[in-house]
Formats: C-alpha cells, structure tokens, sequence
C-alpha cells in the first residue's frame, strides 16, 4: 500500500510516453478489436459505463489499484481513454480486449475465464462443496429417540465443573468422580 | 558506541530466547518446577533485553545518532519527534524489531499472569513463545540488522517514506496491527501445549480464549485504521482494494474469528476440540505467511521496491511452523477425536457450523486469491492480476451469508428446535430486516447486495438487541427487578462475556452494512476549477477560494481551499493539499474530509497549478463510510468487555479448583 505510489513515479516516466503518447486511442482500437459492436453513448450511461470498465482494469504503475480508482496521472489517462472508447460504442468485452492487448492479461483485475484461470474461479467453489460435505458428515446421520438426554439443558453447565469437580473429588477422592 | 550497544542487546536476547526455549521444552518434558524456574527467568531476560534494545533505538532516532545504521537509513535532522518515534517501524529492520518488542511484553505479561494457574500448560507454551522469539531476534541479529555501525558518520539521512509521515495515523495503525499480529503467538504457544501434554479439557479452554480475544481485539482495531489510513492518505476515497498487504492482515483475522466462535461450542458440546485447534494453528501461521507477503517483496513484482534478504528465511520458519503443527496434530490425533455428534436440522450448533465454513471458506478464496498471481507467474513466467472485481465477487455473498448467520445463530436454541422456535426466530426479526430495506427504498439503493445486506442487517440487528436484553428480561420477570437492578446485574455483571460478544456482533453488523452502503451509493465527480468558480456535488455546491503554501521543517504544502456551500449558505471550508518532501520528485496529496451523520464529503486535490490559479479536483460524497471507525470502536470495545469476564471467570474457576485439590489432598492424608 506504502509503495504504491512512490513506485507509480518510476513507472509512470517509463510508461506513460511509450504507449500512449500518440493521442487517443479509439482509432486504433478499431484495428485491434474490430468495428464497435454497440451504439455510441453519452450523459449518465457514458458515466457508468465508463467507471464500471474502468473499475475491471489495473492501473499499471499502482499496487493493485483499478484505472477508476486511481489518482495516478497514468491511470487518468486510461480512463479518458476507457470513456472515448465507451463513446464510441466499443462493448465492455472489445475494450477490455483492447487493453489486454496493449498491456498483457496483467492489466484486467478480473482474471478472465480461460486456460489455468478456471482454478481460482473454481477453487472457491470446490472448497465451498468439500467444506459442506464435511458438515454433513458430522451431522448426525440417524434420528435420536426424544428420551436420549442430550437436550442442551441436560450438558454439564461448564460453569458449574469446578463445584461438580470439588463434589467429586470430596466424595471419591478423584475429579472424575470414579472412586 | 550506541551500534555496539545495540548489537549486544540483539545478541544477548537470541540467546535468551534460545536457551530459554530449550530449558522451557525440558520443564514441560520433565515437568521440573526447578527447570520451569530458570525458563520462566530467561524469558522475562529475553523481553527486558529486547525492551532495552528497542529503547536505544528510539533514542538513537530522537537524538539523531547516524552512526546507527537504522537511523542513517530512515531518521532525519528535520523530522518533528512524534516522526522520529514512529520511525522505529518505518522500514524493515525497525518494524522485525519493533516485533521482538511486542512479542517480549506479551510472553512475559502471559507468564505473569497466567503464572499459577496453567502451570501444566505454561512451560511448554513458553517454549514455542521463545523459539518464535529466537527466530525474530536471529533475523535482527543477522540478515536484517538495525544496529550496524555506519562510517563515515553522515551529517544526515533522508528520512523515513513521507506517506508515513503524512498523517497521524501511521503512528498509531502499525503498533495496533502488531499487538494482533504478534499476539496470536500465545495462543499459538498454549495450543501447542495442550497438544503435547494431551491437556484438552476444559481447563485449556480459559487461556486459550482470552489470548485469542485480545489480539482479536487489537487486530480488528488494526485491519480498520489500515483502511482509514488509506482512505485519509492516499486520496481515491475508498478503504480498501484487496491489495495484498492488506489481505495479508485480513487473513488470520478471518481464522481468529472462526476460532473464538468454535471455543463456544468446545464449551458448550465439548466437540470440535480438533478443529479450533487447528483453527490456532492456522491463525499463527498465516501471520507469519502475511509477514513474508509483506516484507520479501515478492508482491511487488511489478516494480520491485522492497528487495530484501530475509524473506526466503521467513519461508523457512513458515515451512518449520507448518510441519510443526501438522505433526503435532497428527501425533495426538488420538486426543482429538471428538465424542459428540452433532443434530441434523437448524439449530444453533449448526449455525456454529456455517460460520466456520464460511470464515474459512473465505479466509481460502481470498489466500488463493492473494497467491494465484505469483503461482502462475512462477510456471508461466507471464504476469496475471487478481484484483477486486474477483475478490467482491467472492466475499460479498460469503459477508451477506454471515451477517444472516449472525442473525440466525443465536435466534436458534440448542440441540433441537421446535417448529415454534424455529417461526419465532424467523419470523419477528424480520420485521426490523424489512423496515431497513424500507429505508434503502427511500434513499435510492438500487443494488441486490445492499437490499439482502439491509435485510439480513436489521434481521440481526433485532436478534442481537433481543439478546442482550434477554438476561434483564428474564431477571425482571423471574425476580420482580426493576429495570435497572436486572440491567445491571443480569446483563451487565453476570451476563459479561455474553453481552460483550452482542455488542461485537452489533458492532459487526453496522460495519457490513456500511460498506455495503458506501461501496455502491458512493457519487464522485471530477472537475477542473478556476480560482473563484464553482461545481455542484449532490447537493452541495463546491468553490475552488485560492490556494496557500505551507513550509514545515520536513516538507511543503500546498493548500486548495474549497469552500462548501448548501442551500445558499457557506457550511465549511475544506483543504485537500499537495506535499512536496525533500528527495522525493512527485508531490503527495493528502485528502480532506468532512464527515457528517450519514456521510463525508472528500475532496482530493489531483493537481494544483503552480501559480494557484487552478485546481483538479477529485470530488466524492461517500455515505457511511464515517460509522465503520465508529462500529469498529463498538467492536473492539465489545471484545475487550469480553474479555474482562474472561479473566474474572477463569480466576474464580481456578480458585475453586485448587480448594478442591487441596480438600482431596488432605481427605487423602
């Protein structure tokens, strides 16, 4: 948390010309990710279009921050960009398509489900089913007749042990009360 | 002089801790009073040594002594004192030391106080603590020594990292997150103890719980002034964004907590003894797997920052704590077998059940979460990110299961409930979880999450209340009190650790959903302001007033004040600023904020033109946000009123319990 900005400085110097000095980057996009697939947006939608995309990408000179997060100069930059994209009526799934490309799989926050990274989508879930098969094991299997005392107010008060113990112990000579 | 002095002090406590450790292991193995006398002696050496130790380096920061390698690395001749101090965990060195010293005061304070009455358990227990303590005085001693002797002696040093300087609250976060960090040792330590002497009676049940709940307290405290930290310093209006220095505080929080809910059913079933065992384990382990995460600076790939040395080490001992504990547990596999099933249906033990798997089901995710990256980086060699969109997706359903678990749990008796039981738990409570999403109607809520999260919120929020008043209800009804003497009595006097464990839960319960609230009600804004214009923020209005220059010793400010209006009156002015540090090329901006009832209006300043003639400016109004510092207070609070009946209890039961030894004793004779 501590690094993340001052490391965003370095990176930022390094970065932030290379890729994208030349102006914005909705011309090229169409190269990389083909003709917009929806109708160009504006006002309110344009708005929380923009800052929903932005929220799924890492800004890249920050310490896991997102691009809408983000008050690193870089990351302002990328969202200005996010937002002409969204403008232009590129769909979530071009845009981000469209920064994999420029910066590697590192850049989306969400890992896409492909390939390796079924295992953190699933591990979750398999733990989920492994743990609730667990449970049923130690849940008891057969129903108890109602006379067995094991009602809750039968148990041993844990507060009254030490009493229980002294009782025991005066009238058995042993805690466990077995003479 | 100062960096021999030090040395030796490091030197002096390794040995200690070593020694100690190893006559601790042969008093428990022998249960010699003799050897126990001696390691209880090396341990409270051990602490005064690492005291001293730190001691000298908090005068070598305050007085300036550059011949002390630490010093000439963080301190500064222009710092204020409170950064001097505060700069004794400002980078590695410091921080493993500053370790030492918390893990000094808590195994000496658990030997004094636990001190005739776990004498079965202390001797071994002190053991781990020392080894654990042996392990961090060698790394202070070794690879990450603060005290090495500088020459030349420079005339100054740079100072520590100025995010640290930049607010107050860096001076008090990190000494909260080691006392829960480094305290989870000593359960850790008692755990151990009871495996090895095959001691899991009730009797290990009293230190256990109170050294978890302490930590548990303190982390909690920890993990929440982190995320203010950052919600105050670093300027993009949230708290916290699953970064990994942040889950790496979060994780043996999850298991603590799972471990004192399955203490209450070791106590009240006499099962699950196994599970919370390895529940203590894990917390401690995953301490020690937050602080290689931490501080290797493997996590910080991107742009590697923070080399150092002593994280394969810190691997090293992970790896011995982990084979430790499985062995442990493997070896006295036979102790742990529980006896007692458990009844299929709901009931409260079953609600005990769901909490654990979902705590653990999420301290998992977010593991797997948090290493994912580095494991595929390591077989791939390319670079993936898991980042919050992953990890909300995850944990908001697990938190929003919880908080109905919080509600329903103790709504459910015992054993088995009947169908009347059951609609009276259901039922009622839901009435208060309907009027809270009532509310979230009125105000606009549009998010599936933050209904069930209002809904589930004011279902718990009836049963909770319902539960700590149910003592004094009963008292009333059963012996014609008033309402004062049964409060005082039954809820508060008698009824202490359960009505701290309410009060937590009520705590709980408003921190959910506030961040439910505040993580989607949020309105935030961007604009560019010239000197004397304005923009609307929700219903405020926001005029950029001009901009001012600070100079303190250690930096600069700018200031851009912004002045707030509502409904043609002037409410109050707010100062977002840049600071500008010696060496240091970018300006760090610091946010401000006002809070009111129901939300804070933050401004962050993005830039500040230099003739102060125009300002970016990053504008939210974050609702709630102000209430998870206040439910957190309420939290801790509860923890540490709990814990308070802990001590009282556990020392009447012990008093009782030596009466009747001594009885059996002369019954005998």
């Amino acid at each position: 948390m501590i690094v993340r900005c001052l490391s965003s400085i370095i990176l930022l110097l390094l970065m932030s010309t290379a890729a994208f000095g030349q102006g914005t980057g909705a011309p090229d996009a169409a190269a990389v990710v083909g003709k917009p697939e929806g109708a160009p947006r504006t006002g309110s939608l344009l708005d929380s279009e923009t800052k929903k995309i932005a929220a799924l990408l890492r800004c890249p000179v920050c310490q896991g921050l997102s691009v809408n997060d983000s008050p690193a100069s870089m990351a302002v930059n990328m969202k200005k960009q996010v937002r002409e994209l969204v403008a232009a009526g590129f769909s979530q799934r071009q845009i981000l398509e469209y920064f994999e490309k420029s910066y590697g799989e590192f850049v989306l926050l969400e890992p896409p489900r492909r390939g390796v990274n079924w295992l953190v989508w699933i591990a979750p879930l398999l733990g989920f089913l492994v743990g609730a098969w667990i449970i049923r094991s130690v849940l008891r299997s057969t129903p108890v007749p109602e006379a067995e005392p094991s009602e809750a107010s039968s148990a041993v008060d844990p507060e009254l042990i030490p009493y229980l113990e002294r009782v025991r112990a005066i009238a058995y000579g042993s805690k466990e009360g077995k003479a | 002089m100062t960096p021999f002095l030090g040395r030796s002090l490091v030197l002096l406590s390794l040995l200690l801790a070593v020694v100690g450790a190893m006559v601790a292991f042969a008093a428990g193995a022998r249960q010699s009073r003799s050897l126990w006398n001696a390691a209880r002696r090396m341990a409270y050496g051990y602490a005064a040594a690492i005291i001293a130790a730190n001691g000298l380096m908090i005068w070598a920061l305050i007085a300036k002594d550059f011949s002390v390698s630490y010093v000439a690395q963080v301190g500064s001749r222009s710092l204020p004192l409170w950064v001097s101090i505060v700069s004794l965990w400002s980078s590695l060195e410091g921080s493993i030391l500053f370790w030492g010293l918390v893990l000094g005061i808590y195994i000496a304070s658990a030997i004094v106080l636990n001190h005739g009455r776990y004498e079965e358990y202390l001797p071994y227990a002190t053991g781990v603590w020392l080894a654990t303590a042996a392990f961090f005085s060698f790394l202070i001693a070794g690879p990450a020594q603060p005290f090495n002797t500088v020459s030349p002696v420079p005339f100054d040093g740079p100072g520590p990292n100025p995010l640290l300087q930049n607010h107050i609250l860096m001076a008090i976060h990190p000494p909260f997150l080691y006392l829960g960090y480094v305290g989870l040792t000593i359960p850790f330590g008692f755990a151990s103890a009871a495996l090895l002497r095959r001691r899991l009676g009730h009797g290990f049940l009293s230190p256990l719980r109170s050294s978890i709940l302490l930590p548990w307290c303190f982390l909690s405290i920890a993990i929440v002034l982190g995320g203010w930290w950052a919600y105050e310093v670093l300027g993009w209006g949230g708290y916290w964004a699953w970064d990994p220095v942040e889950n790496a505080s979060f994780l043996p929080w999850l298991t603590a907590t799972a471990a004192l809910h399955s203490a209450i059913v070791v106590e009240r079933r006499g099962t699950l003894k196994g599970w919370t065992v390895t529940l203590i384990l894990a917390s401690f382990l995953l301490t020690i797997l937050g602080t290689f995460m931490t501080r290797s600076g493997v996590f910080n790939s991107v742009h590697s920052f923070t080399q150092s040395s002593i994280g394969p080490t810190i691997l090293v001992f992970l790896a011995a704590g982990l084979l430790w504990s499985v062995v442990l547990l493997a070896w006295r596999i036979d102790t742990l077998r529980e006896d007692a099933k458990f009844e299929k249906g709901m009931n409260r033990e079953v609600a005990f059940l769901g909490n654990n798997l979902l705590f653990v089901l999420l301290t998992f995710t977010v593991l797997v979460g948090t290493v994912f990256p580095l494991l595929v980086e390591a077989a791939r060699g390319a670079q993936m990110s898991v980042g919050r969109p992953y990890f909300d997706k995850m944990a908001v359903p697990i938190g929003v299961a919880l908080l109905f678990l919080m509600g329903v749990g103790p709504a459910l008796p015992w054993g088995r409930a009947t169908r009347a039981q059951l609609k009276a738990a259901l039922v009622a409570p839901s009435a208060l979880g309907v009027v809270f999403a009532a509310v979230g109607v009125l105000f606009g809520v549009r998010n599936f999450w933050t209904y069930l999260a209002l809904f589930f919120g004011g279902y718990t929020t009836w049963v909770t209340l319902q539960q700590m008043l149910l003592p004094m209800r009963q008292r009333m009804r059963g012996r014609d009190e008033n309402v004062l003497t049964a409060l005082v009595e039954g809820g508060v006097r008698r009824g202490q650790r359960r009505l701290g464990a309410y009060i937590a839960h009520a705590g709980a319960v408003v921190i959910i959903i506030s961040i439910a609230v505040s993580s989607t009600m949020a309105t935030s804004r961007e604009v560019q302001l010239k000197n004397g214009e304005s923009a609307s923020l929700g219903k405020y209005n926001l005029r950029f007033v001009g901009t001012e220059t600070r100079t303190e010793p250690h930096r600069q400010s700018v200031l851009a004040h912004v002045e707030i209006w509502k409904g043609g009156r002037m409410i109050g002015l707010l100062s977002p600023r840049m600071n500008y540090y010696e060496r240091q090329p970018e300006p760090i901006g610091t946010p401000a904020v006002r809070t009111t009832l129901t939300h804070d209006i933050y401004l962050s300043a993005m830039n500040i033109d230099t003739t102060g003639n125009s300002i970016g400016l990053h504008a939210m109004i974050n609702p709630m946000v102000g209430w998870i510092w206040a439910a957190t207070g309420i939290m801790a609070l509860g923890g540490f009123f709990a814990l308070a009946s802990v001590r009282r209890r556990s020392s009447l039961a012990v008093a009782t319990t030596r009466v009747a030894a001594d009885d059996a004793v002369a019954g005998e004779a």
